[in-house]
């Protein structure tokens, strides 16, 4: 016996000496301790006119984000001028000062800069992102967009055909008319998340009318700076004093959202788009305020039901049935109470049963294992410093925590929030808000291959939409 | 705790000498080769304690066979399903469950694979990423591969049946490269060679391209770069060195006349595509038809914005682009009409505006607006590790330098206007060139004849 393991050792040894020794992998590497991570405060002060300035300064590339972001958006467009804060937004980036339209944008494309208007539901923000090599010319422009905007009539006949053709195009998207159908019917059509510009709304907005908007809603009382980046505060404040001081008046802006109705019942929507290789799936319902004590609860459950790659939703519609490249669900956090949705594009011809799947997850996730749970708080968690890595990610950030209104600690009191979560409370916020019995559900297919199929799952009454009356008749255009 | 934001990594390197105000741009590394040939470079980067950790293998779709296009993509795919001591769904639950993130991608000349993660965890995106190096057969079955097969059908069908104008880059390559060429095909692949697509297959494909003196393995964030490289090596130094590599190589080529296409899809407007045929990745000319783009086609001030969309008002957007690979390059440029405009009419002025450019330099204005944008973009890519290691396998593959970033951007500062004509005038030929139109179902007449 003994000459033989002898024999043996001997081969180990020889075979040790020519190969490389081989890795232990019979279970995976245990991680060292996290090294964590301490988010510093965001900083305030105002300007001599009052003005808020938050900030947070971000060295290693030298780089910076300002934006000036104003209370009042999209939900502020009259009924018969919808699309109004957009024009505004558009029309902001066409000349501002001494510089038409393509003068501006020559001196923003020679700085190398960013810097966009936009418009979002309940916002409007002038964004900059500069070098800071060019941070006083790029101010400089700022200034103008800000405060000097020029809002010509022929720019805004340009952007309103241009506006009118992206609607005509919208009709050619199975992903649009599916989504916008979706938020019409948990919202009701004529709320600020479902509603649409038309021909007619577009064509009823004058140059009259975006000035008043813009003398509204773009004030020194209803407006703030958000500073991120490789500046230090007495610098950028002094930046702004100079080009910002003398800004004065306005009021703040009201924004009232009203919140969707719970969802009732379970109706499917069938729209048809003849041809369609994929099926656009939504599944959904009205959901719930970002202040909710519940949500960290309700971020694990849904990463455990569709928000990761391992995902139920995911592992079953891709990875176990091939139904689709990828399957997701998510939770709107806007000011007001947003949605709950589960989506994917699924293959024609498994339709139903995709669908059929769909319910099984929507309704199994109230039930979830210990594995999962550790899975994804650490997902969540440990994962969390990657937003704070760049300056992007960073302005994005403080910017939903400025939006929310969240706790100064919030950053740093993140991961210990995620990691106290129970098994007990993430079942329970999928108990409360994902709903399978009373929920929309949308799809976007070839009817004549996919309705036979979704009739027979027998889910609930069916109504059959045209694209028409999703997103309106298209455009008339010369 | 580590304090937030300490790093200060030395990118900009005064460079002393007649132009001191001028920096040199640079991603500091080290670069090893372990005894099996894998390659190794290392970016240190502690702006938060997270790391990316990146894997090239030199291999894309201008390696398949014939009747086996989107394998290496189809591949790619099959590399997340486990492997030896991975079971299936492991590589992402055991990435999730340390906070990890991961992903793929596949090009016509290299697959990407990479874990973004928190730094204590390295260890077990390097025990992944060497597992499915070494030992991917041993988990292998003909069942992953028809998992993942119909997955990438429902990939395709996404990107290419089921989108608006989805099937004109499958188009344009098909006329633009000729039969035998290893660009001919779409990466995604077509239908019928995805369902031929065989587990022996697999395994031929795996044995011939994924072993390590094939691969670059790149490692960027908060790490300490001589305990990492003993960490690779714990991890790498196992796997045996496979054969060598042969290239692909593209048949001399010159696209003759003008190929005209039409297709019908499912579009509410009219788009033309022009595809001319350019130099490769990184060489002489790349660089030029890159700043002839932005000049074309960035921005309202670009002349042919301006001209269609901001003064005419006949397209609803244009765009152009230089597309360099290692074999070659392709110019593209689009124009989508504006209801009721024939895309005669917009290849016209494109073709006009086009030869102004080949005659007359750009101003030096309009040069340096693009060489500007171009230095902002490098700014913003060196804040990211995801970025800063992909930018380092870029060079390293293509330019064989991973410290290529400087060269790179001296290529654009080095510039002059005639330079841009010259190029413009050598490679923009209107007799040379494949002109795609898709148009509404039924509105041919709408196409340029």
């Amino acid at each position: 016996m003994k000459a033989v393991f002898a024999f043996f050792m001997g081969l180990l040894l020889t075979a040790h000496s020519l190969v490389a020794q081989k890795a232990d992998r019979t279970k995976p590497p245990v991680s060292e301790a996290p090294r964590g991570l301490i988010v510093p405060k965001v900083e305030q002060f105002t300007l001599k006119n009052g003005v808020k300035v938050y900030y947070l300064q971000k060295t290693g590339v030298p780089h910076v984000s300002i934006t000036v972001r104003s209370n009042g958006g999209t939900a502020n467009d009259p009924e018969a001028k919808i699309g109004l804060a957009t024009a505004t937004a558009m029309l902001m980036n066409d000349g501002a000062g001494n510089r038409n339209a393509l003068e501006l944008s020559d001196e923003i494309d020679y700085l190398g800069i960013i810097l966009q208007s936009y418009a979002s539901t309940d916002e409007m923000s002038v964004g900059l992102f500069t070098p800071v090599s060019r941070l006083d010319a790029s101010l400089d422009l700022m200034r103008d967009v800000v405060l000097k905007p020029r809002f010509e009539a022929t720019e805004w006949q340009r952007r309103q055909r241009e506006s009118l053709v992206a609607l005509a195009q919208a009709h050619d998207e199975a992903r649009v008319i599916a989504s916008t159908a979706f938020n019409q019917l948990i919202y009701g059509k004529s709320h600020p998340f479902a509603r649409r510009a038309s021909e007619s709304t577009l064509k009823n907005i004058s140059i009259a009318d975006i000035q008043g908007f813009y003398r509204q809603t773009i004030t020194a009382a209803n407006s703030s700076f958000l500073v991120v980046g490789d500046v230090s505060k007495e610098t950028i404040k002094a930046k702004l004093e100079a080009r910002f001081g003398l800004w004065k008046g306005g009021t703040v802006k009201k924004v009232t959202i009203s919140d969707p109705s719970k969802t009732t019942g379970r109706t499917l929507y069938l729209v048809d788009k003849p041809g369609a290789v994929q099926t656009e799936l939504r599944f959904g319902s009205a959901g719930v305020r970002r202040n909710t004590p519940d949500y960290f609860a309700i971020t694990i459950m849904n990463t455990i039901l569709g928000g990761s790659f391992s995902s139920r939703l995911n592992q079953n519609i891709r990875e176990t049935h091939g139904y689709a490249y990828g399957a997701n669900s998510g939770f709107s956090f806007p000011r007001s109470v947003g949605h709950f949705i589960a989506s994917s594009a699924v293959q024609t011809d498994v339709t139903d049963k995709a669908v059929n799947e769909f319910m099984k997850e929507l309704t199994n996730i109230r039930n979830i294992s210990d594995d999962e749970v550790t899975r994804a708080r650490n997902y969540e968690a440990l994962g969390y410093p990657e937003n704070f890595g760049t300056v992007n990610a960073l302005a994005a950030n403080v910017s939903e925590k400025i939006t929310h209104n969240l706790p100064d600690n919030y950053f740093n009191t993140y991961v210990p929030n995620i990691l106290a979560l129970t098994k007990a409370q993430i079942e329970r916020a999928a108990e409360q808000y994902v709903d399978p019995a009373n929920m929309v559900v949308v799809m976007v297919g070839d009817l004549s291959k996919i309705r036979v199929g979704v009739e027979a799952l027998n889910l609930g009454p069916i109504k059959v939409l045209t694209k028409e009356e999703v997103l309106g008749a298209i455009p008339v255009l010369k | 705790m580590k304090p937030f934001f300490t790093l200060l990594f030395l990118m900009f390197v005064a460079i002393s000498g007649i132009r001191a105000q001028e920096k040199a741009l640079s991603i500091p590394h080290t670069v090893y080769t372990l005894d099996n040939g894998l390659t190794v470079i290392l970016h240190e980067d502690r702006t938060v304690p997270m790391v990316t950790v990146n894997v090239w293998y030199h291999v894309g779709s201008s390696y398949e066979k014939p009747k086996r296009t989107g394998f290496a993509h189809l591949f790619e795919h099959i590399m997340f399903e486990g492997s030896g001591n991975v079971k299936e769904g492991d590589f992402d639950n055991l990435l999730e469950a340390v906070g990890g993130n991961n992903n793929g991608s596949t090009t016509q000349d290299r697959t990407d694979y990479y874990e973004t993660l928190p730094a204590n965890a390295l260890d077990l995106a390097l025990f992944l990423e060497s597992d499915r190096m070494g030992y991917l057969l041993e988990a292998m079955s003909p069942g992953k591969v028809d998992g993942q097969r119909d997955v990438v059908k429902n990939e395709r069908r996404q990107n290419t049946e089921n989108r608006p104008y989805g099937i004109a880059t499958q188009t344009i390559l098909e006329n633009f490269y000729p039969k035998g060429h290893p660009y001919n095909w779409p990466v995604i692949g077509y239908m019928d060679d995805l369902t031929a697509a065989s587990y022996e297959d697999v395994v031929e494909f795996f044995k011939k391209y994924y072993a390590p003196n094939n691969a670059v393995l790149v490692i960027a964030g908060d790490i300490e770069p001589t305990k990492t490289i003993e960490k690779v090596k714990h991890w790498f130094n196992e796997i045996p060195r496979g054969e060598v590599v042969t290239r692909p190589t593209a048949p001399a080529f010159e696209l003759i006349g003008e190929k005209k296409l039409t297709v019908e899809d499912n579009v509410q407007l009219p788009r033309l595509y022009l595809a001319y045929q350019t130099p490769a990745l990184y060489t002489p000319g790349d660089a030029e038809m890159d700043v002839a783009a932005d000049v074309l086609a960035k921005g309202k001030n670009s002349r042919l914005y301006k001209r269609l969309v901001y003064e005419l008002q006949i397209a609803q957007n244009v765009s152009a682009y230089q597309n360099g690979n290692a074999l070659g390059g392709m110019f593209m440029v689009m124009a989508t009409a504006r209801p009721g405009i024939k895309l005669t009419q917009l290849q016209s002025i494109i073709d006009e505006e086009i030869g102004k450019l080949t005659i007359t330099p750009p101003t030096e204005r309009e040069v340096q607006r693009v060489v500007n944008q171009n230095e902002s973009r490098i700014l913003r890519q060196m804040e990211s590790s995801m970025n800063k290691a992909d930018m380092l396998q870029s060079y390293y593959r293509f330019a064989g330098n991973p410290d290529w970033l400087n060269e790179d951007f001296s290529r654009y500062k080095a510039l002059q206007p005639s330079d841009i004509s010259a190029s413009a005038r050598q490679y923009l030929n209107p007799k040379k060139r494949v002109v795609l139109s898709i148009v509404p179902k039924g509105k041919a007449d709408l196409a340029v004849q």
